[in-house]
């Protein structure tokens, strides 16, 4: 069996990056800026392997994300797969009817995903949950506003880390065939 | 010979000339008197000189002060650098004299309480918002497990539900999957106080008829065998009696506000301590005490914050007195 050794890296080198962002959002910004609500940093990197991979290593990597992420919150295995899933569907149904190159689109897609995911966490919080989430309105945008705006230097070091390790990406026009 | 034929004009001049040395003569005979007919002359020579000694001097002191502010400047400069450190240094000590006072009180309610205590410091927040969770820098290798209270000097705070070898995840009373054992202090009403929100909590399952009041106490009931029987949970913000529930709707605020929090006690075993009435309410009619939950829920938000708000400085301590003495191991 042929080892794709750079898929591999790529994988590594992702899976580093969500540790070290969901680090900096839950431990760094809270000693700097205390009670601000953190951008959700960990969602652009899902934003990126949605847009940027096939759809199948995409959902499953997604779930690997995930599973890592639950180390760093309360929130059950559910909850989190779930919100994952639809917000997955979300972004690759608008991906293969729109879709550009570059940074630009990526920040787009992250600020969407930002509202997307306070909505449909929202949501599924209401149907699954006994005491269900509060609609904490001004936090929420303040995470809207923040999490796009973290898109660009996020984008600029994952292209990069795509390019060294020359995983199959969609980075260019064309990104409907999959 | 015209002898006596002399030119009587000349003459006169001739004597002017040679009288007004004589008349001078007779001038300073009294030097200190200034002559009339100086008087003109002399103002006009102290208005020159007054003008001229003005011109230079204005002109000196304009050299001076260029001068002058050349120093200055640099003096400034010196004095806001030394301010700036003074600043800097005053700020330092008011931040250690904070943390000196924050320590001092954990000290001294630990040496009060019977419990074993682990000492933590607050690392970080939850990922998510939708859930009141902190990371502590302690874990499994400090003796740290699952189901553990955590607590601050002045009330609970949460328990820990994930225990890593460096470091906990300690869910917070105001997390909605938190739930505890709790008590109204002064009816001994049971319920369980789950979380709402960021700042808040609720009883529930409060009988309808049991008393419950605005600014009741609520301590830990002692029966999720994580906290001590006792301890401070939250204070009595609203009571609802819906008509068609069998329970009252009991709304709660944390007497420490979890995200002001920096150092926190892990209770490793709580040796059966009971507060009992240690945290109790002053009888009806009677002032509160300050440094009790009473005292500091009751205060204005001038002298002291809210409970809900109260960091561990802020909130009660234990009464001296009802303190019981420690075991001799």
């Amino acid at each position: 069996m042929k080892i794709r050794w750079h898929a591999f890296f790529n994988f590594l080198a992702l899976f580093s990056i969500l540790i070290f962002v969901a680090g900096i959002q839950t431990t760094l910004w809270y000693q700097l800026f205390g009670s601000v609500p953190s951008p959700l940093l960990w969602l652009n990197l899902v934003v990126f392997v949605t847009l940027y991979r096939k759809p199948m290593p995409a959902i499953l990597t997604i779930y690997a994300m995930g599973f890592i992420l639950l180390v760093y919150t309360g929130m059950p295995l559910k909850m989190m797969w779930i919100s994952l899933l639809i917000l997955f569907t979300l972004v690759y149904g608008i991906k293969t009817r729109v879709f550009w190159s570059g940074p630009g689109y990526y920040t787009i897609m992250c600020g969407f995903s930002a509202v997307a995911y306070h909505l449909v966490f929202f949501l599924i919080s209401m149907v699954l949950e006994k005491n269900p989430a509060n609609f904490q309105f001004v936090d929420r945008l303040v995470q809207i506003i923040l999490t796009p705006s973290f898109a660009f230097p996020m984008y600029w070091v994952l292209a990069k880390i795509d390019r060294v390790t020359q995983d199959e990406l969609v980075h260019e026009p064309g990104g409907m065939y999959l | 010979m015209n002898f006596f034929n002399f030119d009587l004009k000349k003459l006169v001049m001739i004597g002017i000339v040679l009288a007004l040395p004589l008349i001078s003569i007779n001038m300073q005979q009294r030097p200190q008197e200034s002559h009339w007919l100086t008087k003109p002359f002399s103002l006009l020579a102290s208005g020159v000189s007054e003008t001229f000694f003005g011109l230079s001097h204005g002109v000196k002191e304009t050299t001076a002060m260029y001068v002058d502010l050349v120093n200055i400047k640099k003096e400034s400069d010196d004095i806001k650098t030394t301010n700036n450190e003074l600043i800097a240094r005053q700020e330092k000590m008011n931040e250690l004299v904070v943390e000196n006072d924050r320590l001092r009180g954990l000290l001294s309610f630990k040496e009060q309480t019977k419990m074993n205590l682990v000492t933590a410091q607050v690392i970080g927040r939850d990922l998510v918002m939708d859930h009141n969770t902190i990371t502590i820098n302690k874990g499994t290798r400090d003796g740290l497990r699952s189901n553990q209270a955590v607590i601050a000097t002045g009330g609970a705070l949460g328990y820990i539900y994930k225990a890593d070898a460096l470091t906990s995840h300690v869910m917070l009373l105001t997390d909605r999957y938190s739930v505890v054992d709790g008590i109204v202090q002064r009816t001994r009403a049971h319920g369980i106080v789950e979380g709402k929100n960021q700042s808040g909590c609720a009883l529930k399952y409060v009988e309808k008829t049991e008393d419950v009041k605005e600014g009741d106490l609520v301590v830990t009931g002692g029966l999720d065998n994580i906290f001590p029987k006792g301890f401070p949970v939250a204070i009595v913000a609203t009571v609802e009696r819906k008509t068609f529930s069998v329970s009252l709707k009991v709304d709660l605020r944390p007497v420490v506000d979890p995200y002001k929090v920096e150092e926190v006690f892990v209770v490793i075993n709580a040796n059966n301590e009971d507060f009992g009435d240690k945290y109790a309410l002053p009888a009806e009619g009677t002032p509160p005490q300050s440094g009790t939950v009473e005292a500091t829920a009751a205060a204005p938000a001038t002298t002291a914050m809210p409970a809900p708000h109260s960091t561990p400085t802020q909130i009660p301590t234990p009464k001296p007195a009802a303190v019981p003495p420690r075991e001799q191991p």
